[in-house]
């Protein structure tokens, strides 16, 4: 178990940081210059904290009051960067075998092989870095941080430099390893789907804070604030004001249009903050039995529309009396390509749509954060 | 040819040796300091380094020769240490190497300057010593330019007139180096000898020039 408490003054902010990291993954995610590797740096001792207490396994790696501030070499951790930084002047064996110390040659010898196989590099001892494809110099990074069997691996950004498929065989490397890892290992990310994909815990990283430390799921599907909705993705902001609230839903008012949630932790009469998922926007088949309304159904049209190739991104203009917002869109949309072939939206812009509740996120207070929706509830 | 006098020649050699192994352990930690350290008057000390570049040789000869002589606390230390510097060979590697320090400094440092300082971090966090790092990581990796330093100081201390003729003089057979040795032998006008010399000295200053620049480029690669 990893413990960070931690403060360093930065150039733009203050990094503030309280954290628990158990063995296996957690993703540290956030903007680029959040703060993510600089605590990576202070917990590998490269940086020196202003104040705080770093422990791992119950070992003080840094304390301020007792003014400990243990070296690198003494914090056994395993540390690999964006650009794998292998020792251009050695072989790879040579790199794999830098930090073996006290052993003698042949067993050296044994364990990078071990570390070589591991990574499916087997034979490739006698390489330089400057010989190796960029995935291949990242998975001899890691086998040199893992052969000295760290108690702690750092990972910032390890994918980044890569191109998609080699980012995503590493990626199933990393799946892979992961259910072998009996240490905490911290994974610098900016990028939600890989620390989804590979984490246990995702902590949410802005401005030096930690604004949420959950699960994936959690993080991405009950974000704790507006501020980690959009960070994890989230589109649809809206400004409201809860109109009722029992045990089973919470019923929110937002421009014309009442909106129900799932019990939310708000009073009535409170101004909330909402944010829908896109992808959690139903359009309604149109060959759908006749029926009563689907919940938060509402009527538009297609105002515009893009395309990835694998999902559609419809911005859906609601009919007049239910628009949420001024603009010209209220909705963004997000549909399969397959769906939205079946559905034959290319040729049908008029369509009904149902919210539902499990995609609206409630949070707390008015918009005065954000500029672009103030003045509408203070 | 068969009364020629190697011995400027040898004696050049040996200063050059002597000057530049000086340089070496003077500069090189000069050079990592200025490359890898943030302290108070860095930039002064790194001018003050550069100093003999652009001084006349004579004046740092002249710097020299007060410093060492027999009138300075250091000059008399010297003396009765048992290796005075004034008048003798040795005095012309302190002078020769004074005034290539400069060389192998700047190209040491940029040497230095051009690892990518992350390499060490990730060696430390890899549980070796500074020190260890240091021979392993940090030195190989600017040798290229330190050796491209050499050349360079090797050469320039090869060729130095100016300070050595003040510190050490124009003794025959004592102190009496190449590029001192040309200019008697012009004064003397002992023209063919002179060719020769002269030839030489640039035969070898053209090849080490090419191995400077071979090794630099290896750098900046």
């Amino acid at each position: 178990m990893l413990n960070i408490r931690l403060r360093k003054r930065l150039e733009n902010f203050t990094l503030e940081l309280e954290l628990a990291a158990p063995p296996g993954i957690t993703a540290l995610f956030g903007h680029s210059g959040a703060g993510k590797s600089m605590t990576l740096a202070c917990v590998a001792g490269l940086n020196r904290p202003d104040a705080g207490r770093i422990t791992l396994n119950g070992d003080v790696l840094y304390d301020s009051e007792r003014n400990i501030n243990l070296p690198p070499q003494r914090r056994t951790v395993g540390y690999v960067m964006q650009d794998y930084l292998l020792f251009p002047h050695l072989s790879v064996a040579q790199n794999i075998a830098f930090g073996l110390t006290g052993l003698a040659q042949s067993e050296k010898g044994r364990l990078v092989t071990e570390a070589l196989q591991r990574v499916e590099l087997a034979g490739f001892e006698q390489r330089r870095p400057a010989e190796l494809s960029g995935g291949q110099q990242q998975r001899v990074a890691l086998a040199r941080a893992l052969v000295t069997r760290p108690r702690l691996l750092l990972l910032d950004e390890p994918f980044s430099a890569l191109d998609g498929p080699t980012r995503a065989l590493l990626r199933r490397d990393l799946l892979r390893l992961r259910a072998e890892l009996d240490i905490p290992a911290l994974f610098v990310t900016h990028d939600l789907a890989e620390a989804y994909l590979l984490a246990d815990q995702i902590a949410v990283i802005e401005a030096g804070r930690l604004l949420q430390l959950g699960p994936p799921e959690t993080v991405v599907y009950h974000p704790a604030s507006r501020a980690v909705a959009e960070l994890t993705g989230g589109s649809n902001f809206f400004s409201g004001r809860v109109i009722a609230q029992n045990p089973t839903e919470t019923v929110i008012q937002v421009g014309p249009v009442q909106l129900t949630t799932p019990p939310a932790p708000v009073k009535p009469g409170e101004p909330v903050q909402l944010s829908i998922r896109a992808e959690r926007v139903m359009l309604i088949r149109k060959d759908a039995p006749v029926g009563p309304p689907r919940e938060n159904q509402v009527q538009g049209c297609i105002a515009n529309e893009l395309t990835d190739g694998f999902n559609h991104t419809l911005f859906f203009r609601l009919d007049e009396g239910q628009r949420l917002r001024e603009g010209g869109y209220d909705l963004e949309i997000m549909l399969p390509t397959y769906v939205y072939e079946r559905l034959g939206v290319a040729h049908d812009k008029q369509w009904s749509a149902t919210i539902k509740r499990e995609a609206v996120h409630v949070f707390h207070g008015e918009a005065q954060n954000f500029s672009q929706e103030s003045g509408d509830t203070s | 040819m068969t009364n020629f006098d190697w011995f400027p020649l040898w004696l050049s050699l040996r200063v050059a040796t002597l000057a530049t192994v000086l340089v070496l352990l003077a500069g090189i930690p000069l050079a990592w300091l200025l490359a890898r350290r943030n302290f108070p008057g860095k930039e002064l000390l790194a001018a003050l380094a550069s100093l003999p570049l652009v001084l006349p040789p004579t004046v740092l000869g002249y710097y020299l020769l007060v410093m060492l002589g027999n009138q300075s606390p250091l000059g008399q230390w010297l003396n009765q240490a048992g290796i005075p510097l004034v008048f003798t060979w040795r005095g012309a590697a302190v002078a020769a190497s004074v005034a290539a320090f400069p060389l192998l400094l700047q190209t040491a440092r940029a040497g230095f300057e051009s690892i990518d300082t992350r390499l060490e971090a990730v060696a430390r966090t890899l549980g070796r010593s500074n020190f260890y790092i240091f021979w392993r990581v940090t030195l190989p990796l600017a040798w290229p330019g330190i050796l491209a330093g050499i050349a360079l100081t090797f050469a320039r201390a090869l060729g130095d007139f100016g300070a050595t003729l003040m510190v050490a003089g124009n003794i025959p057979n004592r102190t009496q180096t190449m590029s001192i040795y040309i200019y008697d032998l012009v004064q003397a006008n002992k023209m063919g000898e002179a060719n020769l010399m002269v030839l030489l000295m640039t035969v070898v200053a053209v090849t080490l020039l090419i191995v400077a620049r071979r090794l630099s480029q290896r750098v900046l690669r």
